[in-house]
């Protein structure tokens, strides 16, 4: 049996080729999502939920002052996402365009490293860096740049960002160095020769062309982001509580229709990104660079 | 000369005959003696049969396992243990149980104290027959007897599995002296204090410290551990205004963090438990326990009859075990794998009478260290409560607090 569905060689797949895959899917990737959005409007009993519809896990989301943390979530995502830009970017650039081929690999390995170790691990690490007694206060101590410890290098929001930031900046410059490939070296040059300087060609020329990777690392780096516990946690100090943190708290007091209302707002967050991706970064282009 | 052997004579058919009589009437005789379980006869006659074992399935925290020692209750009293970890996470623990099927699939639950009556409420645990636990004798500790949640409507629902009472951890070389709870709360130390992040923790300390004190009128505050509405409001308000004074470096969370905030001297004096002490001393860091004089946070980790075992025809069973958790073996194992304490006398007992199994002298320091903090203590031992009546209401004081 064949039908119109998707493309193969012969450009038509058949049902039974198409219809295990979409199966899959739904059944363990949008049912989960659409059950989480209609639980979110259940009324909550002593243990479960009951199917009585209301949106009161919506109001107590502005009542009770969860927002508060959901927003701050959010502006940190977004600024470690930014930042991560910022500093993968460049990063990405040389390593595709800069370094001569036999260290590339290298380079990107490096950056695969911390991968391998623990994730807890990682972050912990961080606070020997940072803490009062740290590298980096020892340091400025030593050098006599300072006469005390500084404290605010952890147990803040500013240790939250660094913590992100080494944490998913490799999600950022993966797929800028992927999307950096289809910038041929013609077309540079090309670009300099017609007179551009270096950074007209950059604004002109390269980012327009590496759109689609730069909004997949965006939305990597800001979905890992909005999802993070580990970082919050150790890095943190006591005012910096994360939406997954009050999620998991919502969950471990059976408050499950907050806890679904909060995943309902994120999932649509994260959905509204990926719909403006798709329409105007292009980022299905991407993938057509491993084809 | 075949045939002469086969002939049956009548010396030979008289001769069998004796024989047979004296055996059947030998026979009785021999099972009687065979048969008592002090006989000398009985591993001879090759008597000594295992008992029928029986599974018991026990979810608790994955603490209080002593792991391939359970065979130990195998052996003797045919009871193989089924070890499953709940997690210790109070709420998801009660959901499974009263929505879910865990009442069922579970025999007996190891969980931290305070559930009991929620869960006997709903019908979930059963009252423990303390006729069947003859090891719940003179040698339990007086003072965990009367732990108020453990009890419902006269009736015990909670056993204690492990207790211990905690109190706070500090830095002698920058605190020489710790020995009240004000110290957490002292402007002096701004900035370097640090409490669990967890409310049923927190909020208790706070509480033990405010009513002991009468700080801001709340020595009105009845039971530290069960806070009323106007009561939890209170204690509250009072942790969020130093929170706000930036008096807590961070709050904590598990054993690591804990370590690593006394050793990196990031803090230098936290409510916290006492074997983060011994972790920093092997470090090198001045650590030392206090013994406040408001007194001590009292914990137990509670065991529970689950509904299910009437049904599985485990209840004689489920007895059975938590009289042998209390008959000495199951303390000192834990204590020697886990360090934590067995509230009866019968652990010390036991090292006493096995040398070769357990350091007697060890085992002694460890349970009267811990018996000795209930007993020499300088204030009253609250206990910790996981579910007070208002731990709704703890939730969203500790959402706030966080949000603070």
């Amino acid at each position: 049996m064949k039908g119109k569905i998707g493309k193969s060689k012969d450009g038509v797949l058949s049902y039974y080729e198409v219809i295990p895959p979409v199966l899959f899917v739904f059944i363990f990737g949008v049912l989960p999502l659409v059950s989480i959005i209609i639980w979110s409007f259940f009324e909550p009993t002593e243990y479960w939920i009951r199917p009585h519809l209301t949106i009161a896990a919506y109001t107590k989301f502005f009542t009770l002052g969860r927002y508060i943390t959901f927003l701050k979530t959010l502006r940190v995502s977004v600024t470690v996402t930014f930042l991560a830009l910022i500093i993968g970017y460049p990063i990405a650039y040389f390593i595709r365009k800069i370094v001569r081929e036999k260290f590339r690999n290298i380079l990107l390995f490096i950056f695969i490293i911390p991968f391998f170790l623990s994730y807890i691990v990682r972050v912990f690490s961080l606070r020997l860096i940072l803490g009062r007694y740290g590298v980096i206060n020892n340091i400025l101590l030593w050098l006599r740049l300072i006469s005390t410890p500084i404290e605010g290098l952890l147990f803040n929001e500013v240790a939250v960002h660094i913590g992100l930031l080494s944490s998913y900046l490799p999600f950022m410059i993966f797929p800028i160095v992927l999307s950096i490939e289809r910038v041929g070296d013609s077309t540079v040059e090309a670009s300099q020769d017609l007179g551009a300087t270096f950074f007209q060609t950059v604004i002109k020329i390269i980012i327009p062309l590496t759109k689609p990777g730069i909004f997949a690392g965006c939305i990597f780096v800001f979905v890992s982001s909005l999802g993070s516990t580990v970082e919050w946690d150790l890095l943190g100090g006591v005012s910096e509580l994360s939406t997954q943190q009050m999620l998991d708290s919502l969950m471990a007091a059976l408050k499950f229709p907050s806890a679904f209302a909060i995943s309902t707002l994120i999932l649509a967050i994260t959905m509204v990104a990926l719909l403006l991706g798709f329409k105007y970064a292009k980022i299905g282009e991407l993938f057509e660079t491993l084809e | 000369m075949e045939g002469d052997k086969r002939k049956i004579t009548r010396r030979k058919f008289l001769g069998t005959t004796l024989k047979i009589g004296a055996g059947m009437m030998a026979y009785p005789a021999l099972r009687h003696l065979i048969g008592r379980s002090n006989s000398p006869f009985r591993a001879f006659a090759g008597a000594e049969k295992k008992p029928e074992v029986k599974d018991l399935r026990l979810w608790a925290s994955g603490t209080q396992t002593i792991e391939e020692q359970w065979i130990k209750l195998e052996n003797e009293l045919g009871i193989k243990i089924l070890f499953a970890d709940n997690g210790n996470a109070v709420g998801p623990v009660i959901s499974k149980m009263v929505f879910g099927d865990a009442a069922e699939i579970y025999d007996v639950n190891g969980l931290q104290g305070g559930a009991e009556k929620e869960l006997a409420d709903q019908g979930a645990i059963l009252p423990w027959d303390m006729s069947l636990i003859p090891n719940w004798d003179d040698d339990v500790w007086p003072m965990i007897r009367n732990i108020p949640y453990h009890m419902v409507d006269g009736k015990r629902y909670g056993i204690p599995f492990t207790i211990n009472a905690d109190s706070m951890i500090y830095n002698a070389d920058k605190v020489p002296v710790c020995d009240t709870y004000a110290y957490v709360f002292d402007s002096a130390l701004k900035g370097k204090t640090s409490m669990e992040d967890y409310w049923a923790n927190a909020v208790i300390f706070t509480a033990m410290y405010l009513k002991e004190n009468n700080i801001e009128g709340m020595g009105i505050i009845e039971d530290p551990g069960n806070l009323k509405v106007d009561e939890l409001e209170g204690v509250m308000e009072f942790l969020i205004k130093h929170k706000k004074a930036g008096q807590f470096r961070t709050f904590w969370s598990g054993w690591e963090q804990g370590v690593s905030l006394i050793t990196s001297g990031e803090v230098w004096c936290m409510t916290g438990w006492e074997p983060i002490v011994y972790a920093a001393q092997e470090k090198g860091i001045n650590a030392k326990y206090a013994v406040p004089k408001e007194g001590y946070e009292g914990w137990s980790n509670d065991l529970l009859l689950h509904k299910g075992v009437e049904k599985k025809g485990l209840y004689e069973t489920a007895h059975a075990f938590v009289n042998w958790v209390y008959s000495g073996f199951f303390g000192n194992q834990i204590m020697k794998m886990r360090g934590y304490c067995s509230p009866t006398d019968k652990v010390i007992k036991y090292a006493e009478a096995h040398p070769d199994e357990f350091d007697p002298e060890w085992i002694k320091g460890k349970q009267e260290h811990v018996h000795d903090k209930f007993k020499k203590k300088k204030g009253e031992t609250y206990w910790q409560n996981v579910r007070p009546d208002n731990f709704k209401l703890y939730e969203d004081w500790w959402e706030k607090l966080r949000r603070a």
